[in-house]
C-alpha cells in the first residue's frame, strides 16, 4: 500500500548522508562577505560623524550649516525631504533635534559631498540659541539618519506635486526642486510659499534658477503676510484662493506641506474650497511638539499645572526626576541628563518607545504613532506624551552625543 | 501593574544562567522557557523593539503586518497544537486568533485561470478531483502521507533534541522513508497527474524552494499545516505575539535590553564564557542562544577568531542559504469590498510551473511569481474604516541586490514593486495605483537593516535534502561545534517560519533546563 516504502527510503537515506558528507567535503573555510548588510549600514549607518564645513547667514536669524563626513567615504544617500537627527549637549541635557536636509541629494554624493542643514533662531528656543552661539566653521557635529517619509514617492505620489511651505517649512522642497531638475525629468513641482515679509524669503536664488532651467516643470508663487509696501507682490494668506489662482488642474495633484501646525489647521479647513482631494493627495510633514500643549484639543482642563516626578529605570537603575506637566516625558528626562534616543520628536517613528509603568498621561492625539499591542501594553513614546501625575517608566539605554 | 521583582529591575547583573541574542520567536520563546524555569536569562535584541520579522510597523493611520501571512500548528483548545500548548498551557499567552475558513486565491495569467484553492483537505480533495477527474486516491494518498510528516515533526518537537533513529523509525516510519527524498520524489511515487499537484505545489511561496529540490518533510509538513489543522491569522498583526512574549518574559523574571547588539560571543577551550555588548559590557554566561544567524555568528561574533573551529565553516559554507523578499506594504483608501479584494490569501503565476517560476527569483527583472495578502476580508479593523491594506511579495535571492550602487538601490526596487502592482492590478482588475495612501516597499537591504540576518534573507537556509530536518536531528551533536551555543529561530532544527522558529526556542533549551534541574536535585 504505502508508496515510498522504508526500505528503499533507509538506502535514500544513506544515499543523502553520502551526499551531505561531499558537501562538506567540497565546502570551503572562507569567510563569506555580506554585500547587502554592507550596503544596509552605509545607507543607514548606526551614527553620523559629520564636521562644519561652512556657516552662512540666509536672512537675519536664519543660517545654513554646511556638514560634511569626518569619515572616510562618502554621505549615505537620501530621499529630498529627509531630515537627519542631531544629537547635542548643552550643559547637562542630551538632546536631539530633527532638521530636514535642505541641500540636494545630488550634493551629498562624491568625497566632498556635503548635507546643509537651515535653522532658525527662535526667541525663546534654548537650542536653536545655543547652536548659533556654539556652532562654528570646524565644529564636530554628531547625527543619525537621513530618516524619515517626507519624500515623494514614484507609486503613491502624482507626477506634478504641489508643495506648500510656510516660512522654515520651505527646507524640503528646495532640494526637491534641485533634485527633480538634477535626474527626475518626470517629474515637475509647483511652490506655493507662504512668508512673513519679502526680507524672510529662504532659498531664493537657488529656487529661482530651478524655475529658470527648466520653467514648463518647475513654478513658484509666494504670499506675504507683509508685503513691507513693495509693488506686485501678493498680500495675504495662503488659501484656497491662493492656491487656485496658482495650480492648474487642482484635483490631479499631491500637496506635500511643510510648516507650522496652525498653518496646518488652516489649510485643511481651506482645501476643501479647492477641490474634492482624497486623503492620500495632501501629505503632512510632522512638526514636532506644539508650542503650548494645553491648547491642544483634548487636553484635561486644570490638569496643566506644577510639576511632577518620574521615576525612570534604564538597564536596571533608577533616577527620580522632576518634570514640568506642560511638557513632554522625553523633554523631562533628557533636562535631568539621562540619554533617550530619539530621532522624529513627533510621536511618529517610535525610537523613544518606553514603558509607562504607572500614572497618567496626555498622548498628542496627532502624534499618537504607537502600534496598537503597545497601546494594550502600556508603551508611550516619550516624545509625545505629557506627564499628568508623577510616572514611573522604563526606558531603553541610550547612545550618548559626543558633542 | 509590574512589580518590582516581575520587572526584573536590579543592576545589569555581571553573570546570567543563559544569553539570548534576539528577539525574534526563537529568541523569545528559549528567553521564556528559560525564565520559567528559574534561570535567569538576560534577552538582547539590537533593534528598539523585539520580535524580528514578527512584527508591524506605522505609516500614516496604518499598521502593516511585516511577514506572517498565517499562523499554523496552533490547534484549538479541543485538539491542541504545539503552539498552544507553548504559548497558552507554558506561559499562560492567550490571543484571539481569527480562524482561516478560506484557501488562497490563485491567478494563473497564461491560461486566465482564477480560483480559490480551498484549505481544508477534503474540499481540496474534491476541489482537485472536479479539475483532474480519477485524481482523488492519488492526492488522498498524498495528503494523508504529508500528515505523517507533520505528526513526526510534531514527535521530534515534543521529544527534545535526543532523537534517537530506531525510535523514530519505529513511531514515524514515513519520515525516515522520506528523509532521503525531494517533494518531486515523493509525488512521483504517488504517481498524481502533473495537473493536480500544481494545485498543491501553490504554497512553495513559504518555503523558497522548488519541488525537485525541498526535502519533502519539510513540504509535506507545510502541506498538512494548512489541509489538515485550522490556520489561523493575527489579528493585531504578529507584533502582538512579539510584545506578549517579551512581557511574559520580563514577568518571569528575564531581562530584555533592546537597543543592545552583542558584538562577541566569548569563547574558551571550545566553550562559551560570555558576551560583550555594543556599549562593551561584559556578562558572564556559559549558554548562548543565537537567534542571530550561524552565518552572523561564525564570520563576526566569535571572539577570539581562533576558537572557531574551522568545520564550523566548512558546515556553513555546505549550505545554500535561503532567501529574502521584495515586499510592499499599501494603505489603500478604500475598502476592501469596495475594491474587490475579498480573500486573505493571494498567488499570482504565469502557471503552474514552479521551476520557472524558481528561476525568476535570481535576477532583478519583473517577477511573474509573486503572493499577496488582504486582511481586511478576515479582520475588518485591520485597517480605519473605508481603508484597507493589501500587501504583495516575491521571493528573491539576496545576491544581486548586493550588486547595486546606494543610488540605484531606491529606483530599482519601486521599479520591480511598480510592476508587481500593476501585474496585480491587471489580473484583479483593481486599479490600486490610484488607491495608495501609504507604501513601503522592502528589499533584502530592509531586512537586513532591521533584523540584522546575514544578506538580509528571511528564509535562514535551504531546505535541501542534504541539509533538512531529519538528518538535523540525528546528527545534531555534531552541529554544536561550540559548548555552550545553540542557535534558534529560522536556522534552528526544523523548518524556517513561524510556528517551527517558537518550537525550536523551546525545543534548544530543553537540555539546559534539565541539567539545571538535575543538578538541583543532586544539591
Amino acid at each position: 500500500m504505502a508508496k515510498v516504502k522504508l526500505i528503499p527510503g533507509l538506502f535514500a537515506l544513506l544515499k543523502m548522508a553520502g551526499d551531505r558528507k561531499k558537501h562538506y567535503r567540497a565546502a570551503d573555510e572562507d569567510y563569506r562577505p555580506d554585500p547587502v548588510s554592507d550596503m544596509a549600514k552605509r545607507m543607514h549607518p548606526e551614527s553620523l560623524s559629520l564636521k562644519i564645513t561652512g556657516v552662512r547667514e540666509e536672512v537675519p536669524l536664519v543660517k545654513t550649516f554646511r556638514l560634511e563626513n569626518m569619515l572616510c567615504g562618502p554621505l549615505p544617500v537620501f530621499q529630498a525631504g529627509q531630515y537627519i537627527s542631531v544629537k547635542l549637549k548643552i550643559g547637562d541635557t542630551l538632546t536631539a533635534r530633527a532638521y530636514t536636509i535642505s541641500s540636494a541629494p545630488y550634493e551629498a554624493e562624491g568625497p566632498d559631498g556635503y548635507y546643509e542643514i537651515t535653522v532658525r533662531e527662535k526667541p525663546d528656543g534654548y537650542v536653536s540659541k545655543w547652536m548659533f552661539e556654539n556652532w562654528k566653521e570646524g565644529t564636530e557635529v554628531s547625527a543619525t539618519g537621513p530618516h524619515g517619509d517626507f519624500y515623494v514617492s514614484p507609486l503613491r505620489d502624482t507626477r506634478h506635486i504641489v508643495a506648500i511651505a510656510g516660512g522654515c517649512g520651505i527646507t524640503p522642497f528646495a532640494p526637491m526642486m534641485k533634485q527633480f531638475l538634477h535626474d527626475r525629468p518626470e517629474l515637475s513641482l509647483t511652490l506655493l510659499y507662504g512668508c512673513r515679509n519679502p526680507e524672510d524669503v529662504l532659498f531664493e536664488k537657488e529656487i529661482a534658477a530651478v524655475v529658470a532651467a527648466a520653467p514648463e516643470r518647475f513654478a513658484r508663487f509666494n504670499t506675504y503676510e507683509d508685503t513691507a509696501g513693495k509693488e506686485g507682490l501678493r498680500k495675504g494668506f495662503l488659501d484656497a484662493a491662493f492656491i487656485k489662482e496658482n495650480v492648474p488642474e487642482p484635483e490631479k495633484k499631491t500637496y506635500f506641506i511643510c510648516g507650522p501646525a496652525i498653518m496646518y489647521s488652516f489649510l485643511k479647513k481651506e482645501f476643501p474650497k479647492v477641490a474634492a482631494l482624497e486623503r492620500k493627495q495632501t501629505r503632512y510633514e510632522v512638526s514636532g511638539a506644539p508650542g503650548d500643549v494645553t491648547r491642544v484639543e483634548g487636553y484635561p482642563a486644570g490638569k496643566e499645572e506644577g510639576t511632577c516626578t518620574i521615576r525612570v529605570w534604564c538597564n536596571g537603575a533608577e533616577t527620580r526626576i522632576p518634570a514640568r506637566k506642560a511638557e513632554t516625558v522625553l523633554t523631562a528626562i533628557e533636562r535631568a541628563g539621562l540619554i533617550l534616543d530619539s530621532r522624529c520628536r513627533s510621536g511618529e517613528c517610535g525610537i523613544c518607545r518606553s514603558q509607562l509603568v504607572s500614572g497618567d498621561v496626555f498622548i498628542l492625539p496627532d502624534g499618537d504613532g504607537r502600534r496598537e499591542a503597545d497601546k494594550d501594553l502600556g508603551f508611550i513614546h516619550p516624545c509625545s506624551t505629557y506627564p499628568l501625575s508623577d510616572l514611573e517608566v522604563i526606558i531603553p539605554p541610550g547612545k550618548a552625543a559626543q558633542t | 501593574m509590574w512589580n518590582k521583582k516581575e520587572r526584573g529591575v536590579g543592576h545589569l547583573k555581571q553573570a546570567y544562567d543563559a544569553v539570548v541574542i534576539g528577539s525574534g520567536m526563537g529568541g523569545l520563546a528559549a528567553g521564556c522557557n528559560l525564565a520559567r524555569s528559574g534561570l535567569s536569562v538576560l534577552l538582547l535584541e539590537q533593534h528598539n523593539i523585539p520580535g524580528g520579522v514578527t512584527t508591524s510597523f506605522k505609516r500614516g493611520r496604518f499598521e502593516f503586518e511585516i511577514s506572517v501571512q498565517c499562523i499554523t500548528e496552533y490547534g484549538s483548545k479541543a485538539e491542541k497544537g504545539p503552539i498552544y500548548r507553548f504559548l497558552v498551557d507554558d506561559l499562560g499567552i492567550d490571543i484571539d486568533f481569527p480562524m482561516m475558513t478560506e484557501g488562497r486565491f490563485v491567478a494563473w495569467t497564461d491560461t486566465n485561470e482564477k480560483m480559490v484553492v480551498p484549505l481544508k483537505k477534503e474540499e481540496l480533495i474534491r476541489f482537485i478531483e472536479q479539475r483532474v477527474p480519477g485524481s482523488e486516491p492519488s492526492i488522498r494518498a498524498y495528503l494523508d502521507f504529508c500528515d505523517e510528516m507533520l505528526s513526526a515533526i510534531n514527535y521530534i518537537n515534543d521529544n527534545d533534541a535526543a532523537i534517537k533513529p530506531v525510535e523514530l523509525i519505529m513511531k514515524h516510519k514515513g519520515i525516515v522513508a522520506a528523509a532521503g527524498l525531494t517533494t518531486k520524489d515523493v509525488t512521483d511515487r504517488f504517481q498524481i497527474p502533473a495537473k493536480a499537484l500544481e494545485y498543491l505545489d501553490v504554497y512553495w511561496t513559504f518555503i523558497g524552494l522548488p519541488m525537485d529540490a525541498v526535502a519533502f518533510p519539510i513540504y509535506g509538513t507545510v502541506i498538512s499545516c494548512m489541509d489538515s489543522v485550522p490556520v489561523y491569522a493575527p489579528r493585531k498583526t504578529t507584533y502582538e505575539i512579539s510584545a506578549l512574549m517579551a512581557k511574559k518574559f520580563t514577568e518571569l523574571g528575564g531581562e530584555l535590553l533592546c537597543n543592545t547588539r552583542v558584538d562577541k560571543i566569548l569563547v574558551e577551550n571550545g566553550k562559551v564564557t560570555g558576551v560583550v555588548t555594543q556599549r562593551g559590557e561584559v556578562v558572564k554566561t556559559n549558554y548562548v542562544y543565537s537567534n542571530a544567524l550561524p552565518h552572523n555568528v561564525f564570520n563576526k561574533l566569535i571572539y577570539p577568531k581562533t576558537e572557531l573551529p574551522a568545520k564550523a565553516l566548512k558546515r556553513l559554507n555546505m549550505r545554500t542559504v535561503g532567501t529574502s523578499f521584495l515586499s510592499m506594504y499599501m494603505g489603500l483608501d478604500r475598502s476592501a469590498e469596495e475594491l474587490g479584494l475579498n480573500h486573505y490569501m493571494y498567488y499570482f503565476a504565469k502557471n503552474g510551473d514552479i521551476n520557472a517560476a524558481y528561476a525568476g527569483i535570481g535576477d532583478l527583472t519583473p517577477n511573474d511569481c509573486f503572493a499577496g495578502m488582504c486582511p481586511n476580508p478576515l479582520i475588518p479593523d485591520a485597517s480605519p474604516e473605508g481603508t484597507c491594506i493589501f500587501h504583495l511579495e516575491t521571493i528573491c535571492r539576496s545576491e544581486p541586490w548586493g550588486e547595486l550602487s546606494d543610488r540605484a538601490y531606491f529606483a530599482k526596487k519601486h521599479e520591480l514593486a511598480g510592476d508587481l502592482i500593476d501585474r496585480a492590478s491587471d489580473v484583479l482588475g483593481v486599479p490600486i495605483r490610484d488607491h495608495i495612501e501609504e507604501i513601503e516597499v522592502a528589499a533584502p537591504q530592509t531586512f537586513a537593516r532591521y533584523i540584522g540576518s546575514y544578506m538580509g534573507n528571511v528564509y535562514a537556509y535551504d531546505h535541501r535534502v542534504y541539509d533538512s530536518v531529519v538528518i538535523k536531528a540525528m546528527t545534531q551533536d555534531k552541529e554544536r561545534l561550540i559548548d555552550g551555543l545553540s542557535f534558534v529561530g529560522n536556522a534552528g532544527l526544523l523548518v524556517a517560519g513561524f510556528p517551527s522558529s517558537i518550537l525550536s526556542g523551546r525545543l534548544a533549551t530543553i537540555e539546559q533546563i534539565e541539567h539545571a534541574g538535575a543538578q538541583q536535585r543532586r544539591a
